[in-house]
Parts: C-alpha cells; sequence; structure tokens
C-alpha cells in the first residue's frame, strides 16, 4: 500500500472515476447477479484489470481481495511437468498463458474442466438468495497471446461449462482473438483516460496528500504530467509520486526533466539525429544505441512506435509524414514475423533517412 | 591379414620370454609398472637380444615416463619411480647360460645357430612390424573418433582454454574433502565446516558445450583418487519407465527410487574394481535430465539432512571424541558431488516454469566455465589471447600427432568456425582430415567457412566483368563449395550477422549515401521472414548474392578504421544482457506483494519500461543531513515511505564492494540499476555522472532507512505483547483481516447465531454437511451448511 498506484487504487465501482458509462453498464450487469464472458480490452494503464476488480467486488463481496498464489503442476503430453502460478480468491483465479508457452492449450484445458467440474456452492449472499453466484470466475490476462489452438480449446468450453464458469479475457488489442470467441463473449472496450480526467485524478491526490506546490495554477502541470505519460493513468501516478519524492515544494514551471523516461529520451535524440545528420556514421551509431536499448528490456516495436511519433513531431512536411507512417507499418510488420529486430529497426532508420533526402 | 597376426603373436611370444629374463619383486602389484629402454641399454650385452622389446616399448614411452633414476647394486637392479617407491630388479639365472660362452672359449654351434636365427627374425618381425605401422595408422585410428582419442586423461594434457583459474577452483573444493574421505589433516579450517568438508556440498559447474567440463572434472576427481560415479541423461531417466508402467502416475515412485540411486551411488564402493577407490558422484548435463525437479529436490534433501546430521555431531564430538565413525543412520554426506550443466540461469528452450536450477543455485558452489573467446573491448583492449593461443596449440599438438599439415592460420580459422567450441573443433580437424587423406598433402581443399564467404560477398574479382563474376559466385552458392554454408541456416546466419556488421562501413568508405542501406533492408527483412518460418528455405542464399551486388568493391579494406568497433560482438553481448535482465525483472516482480503486482499490471515491458526507471529515481531522493532531527517534515515523510517500500518490496540494502576496482558501493537488492543505466551519447547525463549522484543520495539515505527499519521490527514485536494477553480481542481481529481458514470460522459462528436466533422456540438441531476442504487450493470449503441451502434454489 505504499505506492499511490496501490494506496488509491479504487474498490469498489462507486470510486471509479471516468468512464462513467462503463461503470454504470458494469454496475447494471452485477446488479443482474450473472453476467456472460467478458473480453475486455483497451491500451495498457487504462484502468481494465482495475474495472473488473471493481466488478467482482460489486457481485461478490469483498472477499475476492483476499489473493494466493497457488503453483499448480501438470504434466504435459510429452511427460513433462509444468508449473506455473495461479493467483485466486475463493471466487475467481487469474492465470496467464505466456507462463506456460507452447502448452497453453492443455494447461487451458485441464484447469477449466477441473474448475469447471467442481460446482460452486456459495453461501455468502445468506441474505440476499435472489442473487446466487453458482459459477466461478476465470480471469485469462493477456488473452492476446493465447495461442490458436488454446483459443479453440476454449471455444467449446465456453458453451459447455457456462453454468459453472464465466471467463474474462483481458487483453491490449482484440486483432489476435478468434472471430468465434468475439462472438461468445460481451466486448467491453477500456479507453485510456482522457488528459483532464488524469488531471482531476492527480489533482485529487495532490490535495489528499498535501503536496505543497510553488503557484496555484496547476492544470498546465497536470497536464504535462499526463502528456508526458501518454495517458497511462499508472505511469501518470508512478511519475507524479516520483516528482513529489524528489522536490519538497513543486514548481510546476520548471524541474520536470525527471519524469521523462531514459530511453524516451534517448530515442528522442535518435529522432533528431536522423533528422539532422543523414550519413552512413549516424546510422552506425544509432545501431549501437539499438542493441543497447533492446538488452534494455525496451521490446523492438515500441522502440519503433515512440521513434516513428518523435520524428512525426519534429518533421513539419506532411508528405513526408505520410511516407514515415507507411514506413514504420511496414517495418512494424516485419518485426512481429521476423526475429531479428534489429535489422528491421536499423532499417527503418535507413528508409525514413532516404525519405526525408527525398523531399528536401 | 593372417600373417600380420602371426606376426604380432610372434613378436608377443618373444616379449614374454625377454620378459621373464627379469623378475620383478614389488610390494604393490596394482601398478603397472613398464620398462623403459635407458634401463635395459643399462646392460648393454642384452640389448642385440631384445629389439622387439625395444620396439614394444616405444609406444608407451610417452604415456609411461615415470622412472627417474636408476642406478645398478649388484646383484639387484633397484629402480625408484616417480611416486616414490623403489622396485628391485634381478637378473633371472637365465643369465648364467648366456654368459657361459663369454666364460670359456667354447662354443656350442647349435646355440650360435638357433640365436642367430632368433635374431633374424626379430629382426625381420621388427622391419614387418614398421612396416605395418606404417601403413595402418588410419585404419588403426579411424574407429575413433578423435574426441575420444584425443579426450585427455591427464591433468597436464588438458588445454586449459582460459579456465586454468575456474581448474583451480574445481581442485581447491575437491581437496577439501579429502579430510573426510581419505582421513587427511584438514589444513584450512577457515573455509571449511566442522568435518573440514567445503561449506558447500555440492559443485556446479556450467559453461557452454564442448570446453572440456566432463573432461576436467574425471580428471581431477581420478588425480585425487575418487573413483567416477556418473549420473547423466542417459542413465538418469532408467528409474522412470518401469514406474510409469504400473503406476498411473509416473512421478510417483520416481523420486525415491532417484534418492536411493542417488545414495547408493555416494555410499557403495565398487566392489568390481580391485581397488577400492571412494566414489565421487558426478551428475552430468544436470540441466537437461528430464527429471532435473527429481534430481534437485534429492539433492536439496540430502543437503539438507547433511546440515542436520552435522550438528548433531558436531555436538556429539564436544562430548565424546572418539565416536568418530558415523552411525548408520546418519546421513551425512561423506563423497563429494559434482554437477554439470550448461545453462542454470534461465529456462531452455521448450521448457517452462520454475527452473530446477533455481533451487541448485542456493546450496552449490557456481564455477562457471567460459569459452574461449578473443577480441577487443569497446575499450580497445585486446583480451583472452591466452585462451585462443591454449585451443590453437591443443589442435595443432594433434595435428602433429595425425600428421594432418595443417599450418596455424587454419587452426585459427578452424577455431573461429567452431566458436571456441574444442569438441566441434576436434570433429572439424578429423572431418577434414578424413576427407582430404588421399590427397595427403598441405594443399587442403578446405570447407569455405563463413567468415571467408563474407569475405568473398564483398569482394569483387578485377579479372571478371561484372555478369561473370555473378554467375560464378551463383554456381559457388548453389552447387559448390558454398553450398554447405548457404544450405546449413545456422552457417548462412552468422553470414548475414557478419555482412550486416560490415556493410556499413564499406558504404562508409564507396559514397556515404543512405540507398543502398535502405536497399538492403528490405533484403534483411525477407532474409528474417523466411528464415524464422521454419520451412526448407532455398531462397535465402539469394540474400547473400544480393549484398555482393550491392556492396563488392574491388579492393576491400579489411583493416581499416571502424564505425563500430565491437561490431561482431556487440549482437551476442546485447542478448546475453537482455538474458540477464529478464532474469532480474522476474525476480523483482516476484518478490511484489500481491496486491501491488495487480495494480502494476505485471507484464515485464511496462515493469521495464516505466515502473524500475521511476522507482530507482523514486528511491533516492536528495536528502539534506543524515541525521534525522535536522531533516524536514517532508524529507522524514520520505524516509518512512521508502522504508515501508523497501519493507512491501522485500528489497534489501547492500553494501557491496566490487571485486576488481575495490569500489564500495551502495546497492539495493534484487539490482536493477543495469535496467535504468544507459551508456551512450543520446542520453541527457553520462551514466557514470548518475551512478555517482544515486550514490552520494543513497550515503544520506540507507542510514535512515535502516533506522526506521528497525524501529518497525520493534514497535511491531511490542505491539504483539499485548495480543497475546488478549486472545479474545485478537481473535476478532483476525476474522476482519487474517486468512481464509480464520474467515470462515468466523462466518460459522455468525451462522450458529443466526441459526439459534431463526429457530429459537423449537429444539431443531441443524443438520450438518461437510464439504472437503482443499488445502491450499479454494475450490472447496468447509463449512456447515443447512438442510434448505442444498434443495431449495
Amino acid at each position: 500500500m505504499s505506492l499511490w498506484v496501490d494506496k488509491y487504487r479504487p474498490k469498489t465501482l462507486d470510486q471509479l472515476l471516468y468512464h462513467d458509462s462503463i461503470t454504470q453498464s458494469l454496475k447494471a450487469l452485477s446488479k443482474s447477479g450473472d453476467f456472460p464472458h467478458l473480453l475486455i480490452y483497451g491500451p495498457s494503464g487504462a484502468g481494465k484489470k482495475t474495472r473488473i476488480y471493481c466488478t467482482l467486488n460489486e457481485i461478490f463481496g469483498s472477499s475476492v481481495e483476499k489473493l494466493k498464489i497457488d503453483v499448480k503442476t501438470f504434466v504435459t503430453s510429452s511427460n513433462r511437468k509444468l508449473e506455473f502460478n495461479v493467483l485466486s480468491s475463493p471466487y475467481h483465479l487469474e492465470i496467464t498463458p505466456s507462463d506456460m508457452g507452447n502448452n497453453d492449450r492443455v494447461v487451458i484445458q485441464d484447469l477449466l474442466k477441473d474448475i469447471a467440474s467442481t460446482e460452486q456452492v456459495d453461501f455468502n449472499n445468506q441474505s440476499s438468495s435472489k442473487t446466487k453466484h453458482r459459477f466461478k470466475i476465470v480471469i485469462i490476462n493477456e488473452a492476446d497471446s493465447l495461442s490458436r489452438d488454446a483459443q479453440a480449446a476454449l471455444r467449446r468450453t465456453m458453451e459447455k461449462y457456462s453454468s459453472n464458469i464465466r471467463l474474462i479475457l483481458v487483453c491490449n488489442s482484440i486483432s489476435n482473438i478468434i472471430a468465434p470467441i468475439k462472438s461468445r463473449t460481451l466486448l467491453v472496450r477500456i479507453p485510456s483516460p482522457s488528459i483532464t480526467d488524469i488531471n482531476s485524478i492527480l489533482s485529487n491526490i495532490s490535495v489528499k496528500e498535501g503536496i505543497k506546490f510553488s503557484s496555484n495554477d496547476l492544470e498546465p502541470f497536470y497536464t504535462k504530467v499526463s502528456t508526458a505519460s501518454n495517458r497511462n493513468l499508472r505511469r501518470a501516478l508512478l511519475s507524479f509520486e516520483t516528482l513529489t519524492m524528489q522536490n519538497e515544494t513543486i514548481k510546476p514551471e520548471t524541474n520536470l526533466s525527471i519524469i521523462n523516461l531514459d530511453w524516451e529520451v534517448i530515442i528522442k535524440n535518435i529522432a533528431n539525429n536522423i533528422k539532422t545528420a543523414r550519413n552512413v556514421a549516424t546510422l552506425a551509431k544509432i545501431r549501437t544505441v539499438f542493441y543497447e536499448l533492446l538488452s534494455h528490456c525496451i521490446p523492438a516495436r515500441i522502440i519503433l512506435k515512440t521513434l516513428l511519433f518523435n520524428l512525426i513531431e519534429i518533421i513539419p512536411d506532411v508528405r513526408v509524414v505520410q511516407e514515415l507512417v507507411n514506413l514504420a507499418s511496414v517495418f512494424d510488420e516485419r518485426l512481429s514475423l521476423g526475429q531479428k529486430s534489429i535489422f528491421h529497426l536499423e532499417g527503418f532508420v535507413a528508409k525514413s533517412m532516404v525519405t526525408i533526402d527525398q523531399y528536401n | 591379414m593372417a600373417t600380420v597376426d602371426e606376426f604380432t603373436m610372434e613378436v608377443d611370444s618373444i616379449n614374454l620370454s625377454e620378459s621373464t629374463l627379469f623378475t620383478q619383486e614389488r610390494n604393490d602389484n596394482d601398478y603397472d609398472f613398464q620398462m623403459t629402454d635407458s634401463l635395459l641399454f643399462a646392460e648393454p650385452e642384452k640389448v642385440q637380444e631384445q629389439p622387439g622389446v625395444i620396439e614394444e616399448k616405444e609406444e608407451d614411452d610417452e604415456e609411461e615416463d615415470d622412472i627417474l633414476t636408476s642406478h645398478i647394486s649388484q646383484p639387484f637392479k633397484e629402480v625408484k619411480l616417480f611416486n616414490g617407491r623403489t622396485v628391485k630388479l634381478k637378473p633371472k639365472t637365465k643369465s648364467a647360460t648366456v654368459q657361459a660362452p663369454v666364460q670359456g672359449s667354447y662354443m656350442d654351434m647349435d646355440t650360435l645357430f638357433s640365436k642367430a636365427n632368433l635374431h633374424n627374425t626379430i629382426k625381420e618381425n621388427n622391419r614387418k612390424l614398421a612396416e605395418m605401422e606404417e601403413h595402418t595408422p588410419v585404419a588403426s585410428t579411424s574407429s575413433q573418433i578423435w574426441t575420444e582419442k584425443y579426450r585427455p586423461t591427464k591433468f597436464l594434457q588438458l588445454c586449459s582454454a582460459g579456465n586454468d583459474k575456474q581448474y583451480r577452483l574445481v581442485l581447491h573444493w575437491l581437496k577439501k574433502w579429502s579430510s573426510v574421505v581419505f582421513g587427511e589433516q584438514v589444513h584450512d579450517s577457515d573455509h571449511s565446516d566442522g568435518l573440514g568438508r567445503p561449506h558447500r556440498k555440492i559443485l556446479l559447474i556450467h559453461g557452454p558445450p564442448g570446453i572440456g567440463k566432463t573432461a576436467v572434472v574425471h580428471i581431477l576427481a581420478k588425480q585425487m583418487g575418487y573413483a567416477i560415479q556418473e549420473l547423466n541423461a542417459a542413465n538418469s531417466m532408467d528409474i522412470l519407465p518401469q514406474s510409469a508402467a504400473n503406476g498411473s502416475n509416473p512421478y510417483a515412485n520416481a523420486a525415491s527410487a532417484l534418492k536411493l540411486k542417488i545414495l547408493n551411488a555416494l555410499t557403495s564402493n565398487s566392489l568390481t574394481s580391485t581397488t577400492s577407490k571412494p566414489s565421487c558422484l558426478v551428475i552430468d548435463e544436470i540441466d537437461s535430465l528430464a527429471n532435473a525437479n527429481d534430481v534437485v529436490k534429492v539433492l536439496n534433501d540430502l543437503v539438507a539432512s547433511d546440515q542436520k546430521a552435522l550438528n548433531k555431531k558436531l555436538k556429539k564430538a564436544s562430548t565424546e571424541e572418539t565416536s568418530k565413525k558415523s552411525k548408520k543412520k546418519d546421513v551425512l554426506l561423506s563423497r563429494p558431488i559434482i554437477c554439470i550443466a550448461n545453462e542454470i540461469y534461465s529456462n531452455q528452450n521448450g521448457k517452462f516454469g520454475p527452473n530446477p536450477m533455481d533451487k541448485l543455485r542456493p546450496i552449490a558452489e557456481i564455477v562457471p566455465f567460459r569459452k574461449p573467446q578473443s577480441g577487443k573491448t569497446t575499450t580497445g583492449q585486446k583480451f583472452g589471447g591466452n585462451a585462443m593461443k591454449s585451443v590453437k596449440d591443443h589442435l595443432m599438438w594433434i595435428n602433429e600427432r595425425e600428421k594432418l599439415g595443417l599450418d596455424s592460420r587454419a587452426i585459427g580459422d578452424i577455431v573461429d568456425t567452431c566458436d571456441g567450441d574444442i569438441r566441434a573443433c576436434i570433429n572439424y580437424i578429423q572431418f577434414n582430415a578424413k576427407k582430404t587423406g588421399t590427397a595427403n598433402d598441405s594443399s587442403m581443399d578446405k570447407q569455405i567457412s563463413w567468415y571467408s564467404m563474407v569475405d568473398e560477398l564483398f569482394r569483387r574479382e578485377p579479372q571478371l566483368k561484372k555478369d561473370e563474376n555473378f554467375m560464378f559466385l551463383l554456381d559457388k552458392f548453389m552447387n559448390g563449395t558454398g553450398k554447405s554454408v548457404v544450405s546449413n541456416s545456422s552457417s548462412f546466419d552468422r553470414v548475414i550477422m557478419g555482412s550486416f556488421n560490415r556493410y556499413l562501413d564499406t558504404v562508409h568508405l564507396q559514397d556515404d549515401s543512405l540507398i543502398r542501406p535502405s536497399e538492403f533492408s528490405d533484403w534483411l527483412g525477407f532474409y528474417d521472414q523466411i528464415s524464422s518460418s521454419n520451412k526448407d528455405n532455398q531462397y535465402s542464399g539469394l540474400v547473400g548474392l544480393k549484398i555482393w551486388s550491392l556492396f563488392s568493391q574491388m579492393n576491400p579494406q579489411k583493416n581499416g578504421a571502424k564505425l563500430i568497433p565491437n561490431a561482431r560482438n556487440l549482437d551476442f553481448d546485447s542478448f546475453e544482457a537482455l538474458k540477464q535482465n529478464k532474469a532480474t525483472v522476474k525476480r523483482i516482480t516476484d518478490k511484489l506483494p500481491l496486491q501491488t503486482q495487480l495494480s502494476l499490471g505485471v507484464n515485464g515491458d511496462s515493469m521495464a519500461g516505466y515502473f524500475l526507471p521511476y522507482m530507482s529515481k523514486l528511491l533516492a531522493p536528495s536528502l539534506s543531513s543524515k541525521i534525522k532531527s535536522t531533516l524536514s517534515e517532508t524529507e522524514q515523510g520520505w524516509v518512512r515511505k521508502i522504508a515501508s517500500i523497501v519493507k512491501d518490496f522485500n528489497l534489501s540494502l547492500l553494501n557491496v564492494k566490487d571485486i576488481e576496482t575495490g569500489v564500495v558501493s551502495l546497492q539495493i537488492s534484487p539490482n536493477w540499476d543495469s535496467l535504468t543505466l544507459y551508456e551512450n551519447e543520446f542520453t541527457l547525463l553520462p551514466s557514470a555522472t548518475i551512478v555517482k549522484q544515486t550514490q552520494i543520495r543513497r550515503q544520506n539515505l540507507f542510514p535512515l532507512i535502516s533506522a526506521e527499519l528497525e524501529r518497525h521490527e520493534i514497535s511491531r514485536k511490542s505491539q504483539k505483547r499485548p495480543n497475546e494477553t488478549e486472545p479474545e480481542e485478537s481473535a476478532k481481529k483476525r476474522f476482519r483481516g487474517g486468512n481464509s481458514v480464520d474467515f470462515f470460522k468466523g462466518k460459522y459462528q455468525d451462522m450458529n447465531t443466526q441459526i439459534k436466533s431463526e429457530t429459537p422456540d423449537d429444539d431443531f438441531q441443524p443438520a450438518r454437511i461437510w464439504v472437503k476442504y482443499h488445502e491450499g487450493f479454494s475450490n472447496a470449503v468447509r463449512k456447515n451448511i443447512g438442510w434448505k441451502d442444498i434443495w431449495l434454489p
């Protein structure tokens, strides 16, 4: 509970501050006592998980917060033992298929069958006997990383055991989810909070924490923080907390460099270099930097995306920007199809340099 | 062949008769003693009669040079051996008959004649034997793989390949067991436990394949006087099938059977061999054992029980000194265990779940072996030259033994191709030697290697026209010598990587335009795509031709200044760093409390992308002083907050001294600095500055936080005490925040009161039904329920 992301995390649907319409429909859903399989998607830091847990809280009461981690073991077809973590409460359990690698189909089938075959006996809502929940919730994180096989295995299970389990699939984009699953689930998109949403949350927190500011006009400051974090609320909170830990009184005009991340600054400088010094020596220099970024666990696609947006910002010519976006999409595809990220990152830089040259 | 056999038999019989000339008096007969010709020549009159013996001995010379000095004391010959034993040799009585002709002038014609005959036969035999040897070396050796043939049998034969330090570590560790195993004196009690054994009972050696891990373990263990009991991927599986046959769960007995097996290996002395050497358990390829988890578990159990037994024994030893012999029930480890693995930090391909090595690492002494690498660091210093040289010397030695006629350059090429894997090198040499065995001269038509192919791709023949040159290359790639490189995806991958590392330099020297690099990127994309789809990619060779048509030039400069000084190692280095960083992220993630894991949305990207960078900044505020009372209100708030974060996240503050530089630095463990620090010219501040800054801040911060943590600890303890006096109060508190069992206990009470209040007038006893409670998994819970709960909706 020490970090603000923890401390100010809404526990119930009523505490949610933005996307009121989604909140309302979730509330209606939980009131009815039953709900369909859900597919919740949206960018990271938008509050997908928070909303799920708030809904669960609304349905089952606060005991869903009593979490524990179980290590489950499976024996795969090739007699290999497989261990992975399951986060569970009395009413739900949560799995991350990327822990299981290629065996996700087997694991999901076995696990779901196991849960579904034991009927849930619910006594918690003794008083209001209308809302009996004879089902258990299974949350599947990063559902877009499920293999095709696993998704196919899911579609039958979803119908067959629908009396006993409800699935909540969580993912960033639904482009990797097969159509049968989409049709069996209620799709809920949770967009990133708007700048003003984040601003109001930040100002709420700063009042509660008693943070000192040197001036009173805070709106531009909050806006800066929220734009710097790409409307990712989690990141905005972390960076705001970092700011307050570094300065006793925050001066909204000056010291904001601290919330810019090193790797973003580096990519920004790369973009500037592409614009100003277009030659092979720069390309070589950039390659070493790319290697370093990759080794620091920054995914190649994020590097490409950040680089593109930085280039768009500093290049005035619309035609060049069009070309660059086109190039980036090509190389993004190559990145996701291939394995050698460095080839494609360097290729993008080389091509964008050529493109900028052409229009000059 | 029949004649050859006859000859050898004859030679053997001669040897036998000759060796009966001497009777050997020895105390110990399990040591194989061989005479050398130097000894034989000491008595010149016998030399002529023993040419066969000499010939035979010469073959063994290299292995047995044990005789240090030999001095004659009539009638015995005393010979001192390397191991300190003296062996007496006395001439047999037969010599009297030989000497007879010398004594008198009378000569027995028959004897002389037969002697002359014998002499001739021996001579003849020798000649034929020599001929035979000349003809058949290939025939006699080709049945054996050279990696086996040249498997080192002595410490001095080992090819160190830059691992000398590691050898010493292994030797040192093994030496410490001597006190327990052989009853030697304990040398340094500082670095060993109560019985003189090393603190860690298991040695874990890891390193890439083919650098002699297994070889060095075997040799050193033998040298220290152990018999090796080996458990490897092949024989550890024995246990599995039978238990799988009769039980539904193949893993049910496997662990206990395995334990028995390991214990047997440790305690039994091999009865078959006459020597009663103590055994040393070597678990080879422990990371790729099918039941690695079980093995590691058994090892853990062993070490744990050993620790208990040791404690018991040390206590006992203080009371009765004489009971040194361990009892049967004691499971004190008395034999060394050595594990060998390739990769102990990250999971192998295709294996998921927690790595069994994670559990082994804490109980084992880890010795990392490295493959010989040479190159330049970013600062331009050369390193690893010695390691490379030792590998080359080793190969050169084999080369001389086998008369392959490779020059040192070719051997250097081979080492490069095989990437420092000595075993692969030897295999490579053998393959080549066989192939060119008929030619048998120095101009070997050796396999084209990937780097020479890269060279070729960047070179244009001046004599040929472009088209001709292209066709020449095409032919070479698709049909000729280059095909083996092109068709093998891993070697062609190296070609592409090599070209990728080189093309920028080439373009830079030519026209410095970016058109060609951008065209090349499309081809790289093409290559990456077809090579990652696992199909037979017969077109990937075309990428090589494209490289040629884009970048080839007449006079490629090889040794010019490079744009990227360490381009060759960059790819591998960054891959290694990535692996390490991922492990760090995983470690930190596992330590976070559950709630925080939820609110952070645990996935590696966001952790490394912004959580950890912010955390490093957040945990290093600039405080004005080290003394708490002088801090301002907010600063004290920071200290409290950081202390609670450190506590919640299970972090620890460490004072680490760098072994190489001796610089002491304050670190948070697990240390994620390598994830957040960047070292290139695009950053705002150089990383050294940032490190210095955080160090200064931490110097102020760390003492304060440790003090704060201590204060927490004390207040927690003092809070505990009153709770014990009021159990009812605590029970109620637990009901709110305790674990699920308590929760249901509380519910149970609530229910009872509820039911009682509902049925106060009748004497109705509520029926009770028990539901099975699965410990550890919460899909069913124990709780009493009413009749209506089951039948009424």
